[in-house]
């Protein structure tokens, strides 16, 4: 069941999937057909005034977030006088967007499920006669269907669904290049598809590709600091990848991966030692940036550092052997960084601990361990002899040298 | 698939620029023992070719502008590197494949590219052909083929892998953990069979288990190691195969991404690092793996360790070469040129033409046309405009070269440079089979002048002498002359609309020298296309009216009346 995929948020992180609101979702599938309005704190004022007078309204928060009744993010039945009313009182819940429909009339035993996931074998299709917030309780009521790739790009289902308009669907989904989409509930008023609950992820790589408004629309996940936009600022600057995501501002290891799998296996290294929660940030920089990107990138991270409560600070600076990033580029712009932190960091007395290869490692490896030693900095500085597997465990050391 | 690569000659189709990945490519092949580089033909703009270091050597390689040149150079390439665009990539695999279906392989290095342009290459062509990729660094089989970043750009470590081979297929999601293991596989005394990083993206055009099944299928590989990370179901698709018996050898694995958040799912680097359910998670998929019996690693260390376990056997690839570290006097040239060795001309036309032509022999009849082009064209006169500007500047006071120079500054569109333009409309035509009719039509629609078309002075009334001798020359020696034909079949057309719009010298001579280079030097019709493209046949007219500016300046200075002026007559002054 994927049910719950778009339960909690899902970061913005460009090459991934990513929610849009349930107001883009719908419209983009119904079009002009569609009369519900996404209201914003900015625009509240002007939308209602658009309302239908003599309906009744649902409003809910619209900003990716599952199981909305259950948690008060729904308000039912308002009469179009006080949609702004309803709105602002969400607002004041911390969230910044909602959607106001007409209210459909219907009994819960109407309410159906469906679901459609973009896999590698084709369109997985999943419904329920039995939809609605109580539809994982009854598994056995789903059912799980596969349209085969060739069906799904050509939105030609040989499967039918009663009511469903599953190749309009399908039409839609590969138009703006969702790759999940989940009505639960939709009901049939009259044998006309009605979706009463829509929540999509499209696929990012294609987000400029997408209308203007709707990229407004996509639930990118809130930056929570000035240096995670900062870090978003510079990563839109360069061909290379830069990021940053903050995992326990008040963690002790600040991480500086290079490359996708090898930030993982890190990770994994600081996981198995048990410092899972001294972990302050996850941020992994890959495709080959220059110096001075690499200098203001550590800078950054250095502030988040800074500023972090813990005691026994560390930098754990890791990779694998790379390709074609080249050790002694991207290791001056960390000393620049480090040369200009020279002060907080001795203060704070910050241990530096680095594995890393690739293209120039020797020359790279060298220029920062010399600049540590000769700057007081403890370090361990390591070339790709020791294992990309054991860096958790000279954290771990450091830290229990620390302690005892 | 992958023996299919080691026993044959690879040639590869660099779509996009990236240097280092190629010279790392080049430094892959010297080690391997090849003859000549794997990389065949570059697509880029901006130039011809490239040069590369073949060893301590230099080598050029043919850069063209699309894919279609390529083919149409007869240049057949099997395996593509891809560095292009995420947006470009799926048109330029269409167009390699559209070009060359029995092609084999192609590494797409983009990040990016949109699921449903993967699913789409997945249908279109994910039975039949290979791919590393979207993103990650490509496919090395060692002594063989190195299609992309993976392994490094390194020259000593890239020579390790043309030059030795092993039985350690490494399978692995990132680009740059496939290079990682790929050492540490090499550092615990192993050697690789083949490696591939399959890619980060959601839905990799070939599947790891394709990948896998390609190293149970290889006979020279004894043992897989796999690298997963969290996200995606493949390592259950894997499980099957192990189930079922089509995954036999044994399996060597670690799937990355033990980090778990309280409160959210994290989108790690890669497309896929994100696990959606329980199931995608690390530490369940690793579970999985294991019970059908695959090795693997409970931490990465674990992992490591196996690798004491892996078969040591190397095997040096027959004819490997030594790396030996460029010298840093050995950097690279700053241009490339044939040396000249014109030595053997018994005439100065046909030193001439075999300098410009870049051949050490050129056939006599050749040599008599030109010889006779270059008469008619050495001189026309003192009231052409390079004469006159050339004669303007002698009297000026300035010397013979600054003479020379202003008259050969005159030469373009509209004065002695049509040459290469007419050559260009001929040429166009013959090859297209296009009839004069059409090419008429064609211009006057679009108000376009023919080049080699017209004359200020002659007309069909008027003959021009030069024209007719040229014709007589060629016609004499040639048994066809296709372009003539459509020049002449031209001039018929535009002398009934206009009687000055006669075929003129440029029109004739640039006709008649590709009838003559294709039956008597042998050129094709996409060597022809080529001087066209590099203004080859205004050489035709600057060498020998070179010579007329320099009689314009001996003239004047012979006479020699002084500074020039123009006569308030000779001008209007609004």
């Amino acid at each position: 069941m994927s049910g719950d995929s778009i339960n909690g948020v899902i970061l913005g992180f460009n090459m991934a999937r990513v929610a849009i609101t349930e107001y883009a979702a719908k419209k983009l599938f119904l079009g002009d057909l569609y009369s519900g309005v996404s209201i914003t704190p900015e625009n509240v004022e002007e939308v209602v005034k658009t309302l239908d007078m003599p309906a009744h309204f649902i409003v809910k928060i619209d900003v990716g977030i599952k199981k909305r009744g259950k948690q008060g993010l729904i308000r039912l039945n308002v009469p179009a006088k006080d949609v702004a009313k309803a709105a602002q009182e969400l607002f004041a819940l911390g969230h910044d967007r909602c959607i106001a429909e007409v209210m459909v009339p219907h009994e819960g035993s109407q309410e159906k499920y469906i679901s459609i996931d973009v896999l590698r074998e084709g369109a997985q299709v999943l419904y329920s006669e039995k939809g609605g917030i109580s539809v994982e309780d009854d598994p056995d009521s789903v059912k799980n269907t596969l349209i085969s790739r060739a069906e799904m790009l050509s939105f030609t289902p040989s499967e039918k669904i009663i009511g469903v308009p599953l190749s309009s669907l399908l039409e839609t989904m590969h138009q703006y290049h969702f790759s999940f989409c989940e009505i639960n509930p939709y009901i049939l008023d009259g044998g006309t598809f009605l979706p009463l609950d829509m929540a999509v992820e499209i696929d990012s790589s294609m987000e400029e590709k997408l209308p203007k408004w709707v990229q407004s629309h996509v639930l990118h996940k809130k930056v929570t600091s000035a240096q995670e936009a900062e870090v978003l600022r510079q990563d839109a600057r360069t061909q290379s990848a830069l990021n940053l995501h903050t995992l326990n501002a008040d963690g002790s290891i600040l991480t500086l991966f290079s490359g996708g799998g090898a930030s993982l296996v890190a990770m994994d290294s600081l996981v198995t030692q048990g410092l899972q929660d001294d972990i302050i940030n996850y941020s992994e920089y890959s495709g080959a940036p220059t110096r001075d990107e690499t200098h203001a990138y550590v800078s950054t991270l250095l502030e988040v550092l800074f500023a972090s409560k813990a005691k026994n600070k560390v930098i754990l600076i890791a990779g694998g052997v790379a390709n074609f990033t080249d050790v002694m580029t991207t290791f001056q712009g960390l000393v620049d960084a480090f040369s200009e932190n020279l002060e907080e960091l001795k203060k704070q007395k910050v241990y530096v601990c680095v594995r890393r290869g690739g293209p120039n490692q020797d020359k790279g490896l060298a220029h920062l361990r010399d600049f540590l030693n000769e700057a007081g900095i403890p370090n361990d500085v390591h070339d790709p002899s020791f294992s990309l597997g054991a860096v958790g465990s000279l954290v771990k050391q450091y830290h229990e040298l620390k302690h005892s | 698939m992958i023996s299919k690569i080691r026993n044959k000659e690879v040639k590869t189709l660099v779509a996009g620029n990236h240097v280092k990945i190629m010279q790392s490519i080049l430094d892959f092949d010297y080690a391997a023992g090849k003859d000549s580089p794997s990389v065949c033909a570059i697509i880029s703009g901006g130039r011809k070719s490239q040069k590369f270091f073949w060893g301590d050597g230099e080598i050029l390689v043919p850069v063209f502008t699309s894919i279609e040149a390529v083919k149409n150079a007869s240049i057949e390439p099997d395996f593509m590197l891809c560095i292009t665009s995420p947006s470009s990539t799926p048109r330029m695999v269409d167009a390699f494949f559209t070009a060359f279906p029995e092609a084999m392989c192609a590494h797409l290095f983009a990040e990016g590219i949109s699921e449903r342009d993967s699913l789409a290459m997945i249908e279109k062509y994910g039975k039949d052909k290979i791919f590393a990729g979207p993103s990650g660094v490509g496919l090395c089989v060692p002594g063989s083929l190195k299609l992309g970043a993976i392994g490094g750009i390194m020259g000593e470590r890239v020579a390790e892998l043309g030059s030795e081979a092993g039985s350690t297929a490494v399978i692995c999601s990132s680009g740059g953990m496939v290079n990682e293991l790929m050492y540490q596989v090499v550092a615990s005394g192993s050697a690789i069979s083949f490696a591939v990083s399959f890619g980060g993206d959601r839905f990799p055009i070939t599947s790891p288990l394709q990948w896998a099944l390609e190293a149970e299928n290889d006979p020279q590989t004894k043992e897989i190691v796999f690298f997963g990370e969290l996200g995606g179901r493949d390592e259950y698709v894997l499980c099957e195969a192990v189930t079922d018996g089509r995954l036999t050898k044994p399996i060597f694995a670690y799937i990355a991404g033990r980090y778990e958040a309280k409160n959210e799912k994290i989108q790690f680097g890669h497309a896929k690092a994100l696990a959606k359910s329980e199931d995608e998670t690390s530490l369940a998929k690793m579970e999985a793996l294991r019970k059908v019996g695959v090795r693997v690693g409970e931490t990465f260390e674990d992992f490591m360790s196996f690798f004491t376990e892996l078969t040591k056997e190397t095997l040096r690839i027959k004819g490997s070469r030594e790396w030996k570290v460029r010298s840093a006097v050995a950097r690279g040239t700053h241009f490339s040129a044939p040396a000249y060795t014109g030595q053997h001309a018994t005439s100065f036309t046909e030193g001439i033409l075999q300098r410009i032509l870049d051949r050490e022999t050129v056939s006599s009849e050749l040599v008599s046309f030109v010889d006779s082009v270059f008469a008619q064209l050495i001189d026309h006169g003192p009231h052409v405009s390079g004469a006159v500007n050339a004669m303007v500047t002698t009297r000026a006071g300035r010397d013979m070269s600054s003479a020379l120079a202003t008259g050969v500054l005159t030469v373009g569109d509209r004065f002695g440079g049509a040459i290469n333009g007419a050559a260009g409309v001929w040429h166009g035509a013959v090859s297209c089979g296009t009839t004069p009719e059409d090419l008429v039509n064609d211009y006057s629609a679009r108000r376009a002048y023919i080049l080699g078309i017209g004359h200020r002075k002659y007309s069909v009334y008027k003959p021009d002498p030069r024209v007719a001798l040229l014709i007589k020359q060629g016609r004499d020696v040639l048994r066809e002359t296709p372009h003539l034909d459509i020049a002449l079949g031209v001039a018929t057309l535009t002398t009934n609309k206009r009687a000055n719009l006669i075929l003129n010298v440029d029109g004739v001579v640039s006709a008649l020298f590709m009838d003559y280079l294709i039956e008597k030097e042998g050129f094709t019709s996409s060597e022809i296309a080529q001087l066209i493209d590099i203004e080859f046949f205004n050489s035709l007219f600057l060498i020998p009216r070179s010579v007329g500016f320099v009689g314009n300046y001996l003239d004047q200075k012979r006479i020699d009346e002084g500074l020039f002026r123009l006569g308030e007559s000779d001008s209007y002054n609004y």
